[in-house]
């Protein structure tokens, strides 16, 4: 188990720029949507989420915090969208994530099944 | 660099790879769902208030689709586990010699992601206000 693990450890250390690039942004920007889903669940809730969302609105703002997602819901929340600070983190959010998605889709198609047996 | 797989259906489901198969396999069914998913969204979301017509019955009927209980408890899941599987890894790979507790950290991710998929799935479910 243990030299399975490293060897795919060196092949992507010894794989192409391209790929260990790709590789090192999927945890980062991992990481990252986890930070995002944080901040934007606590702040959906301070500014005035608490008591006026059901699950499903609470994870549409976890996922993108936009006007739209709340817009069902009791919340008054689309003054708070219009600044530069949320487009621009929205942006970047949908950036991220389309990358990390279809960056992730090509790793699938492009798989071999011995490498199946490397993946935890 | 990658070769077709000769794999039949039997022998697959026959293959033994344990938990850690299981895992791996999940983490590619939910990645893939999740793009799915938002890709399906973003689309559907364009039409809803761009277009109306054809264009926006389907964008309706897809809103419809993915606004509907079963499909937004499997979202959770799929976004959840796919978050504590991809955090999982990310920790053992920032230290490989944990590799070696793998099956532990496994039994972890497991033991934190049933009660956060569980109770927002029943409170889903239920359709309680919070």
């Amino acid at each position: 188990m243990t030299t399975a693990y490293s060897a795919r450890a060196a092949r992507a250390r010894s794989g192409s720029k391209f790929e260990t690039f790709m590789w090192f942004f999927t945890r980062v920007t991992g990481i990252l949507f986890l930070l995002m889903a944080a901040f934007n669940l606590v702040y959906a809730n301070l500014s005035g989420g608490y008591g006026n969302m059901d699950m499903a609105a609470q994870m549409r703002w976890a996922f993108f915090p936009i006007s739209f997602h709340v817009e069902s819901s009791a919340v008054e929340v689309t003054p708070n969208f219009l600044n530069p600070f949320w487009q621009l983190y929205s942006f970047l959010l949908l950036a991220f994530a389309a990358t990390h998605g279809f960056n992730g889709l090509r790793v699938i198609a492009s798989d071999s099944p011995a490498d199946a047996a490397l993946m935890g | 660099m990658s070769k077709l797989a000769r794999v039949t259906l039997p022998s697959a489901l026959r293959y033994r790879g344990g938990w850690p198969y299981v895992s791996w396999l999940l983490h590619r069914i939910s990645g893939i769902g999740i793009v799915f998913f938002v890709g399906m969204h973003v689309v559907a979301a364009f039409f809803l208030y761009a277009v109306q017509g054809v264009a926006g019955d389907i964008a309706n009927a897809l809103t419809t689709f993915y606004e509907s209980t079963p499909m937004q408890v499997f979202i959770l899941f799929a976004v959840l586990y796919h978050a504590m599987h991809g955090l999982r890894l990310v920790i053992l790979d920032m230290f490989p010699r944990l590799w070696e507790y793998n099956r532990e950290a496994m039994w972890v991710q497991w033991a934190l992601f049933l009660p956060m998929f569980l109770l927002p799935a029943a409170l889903m479910i239920m359709e309680v206000t919070i």
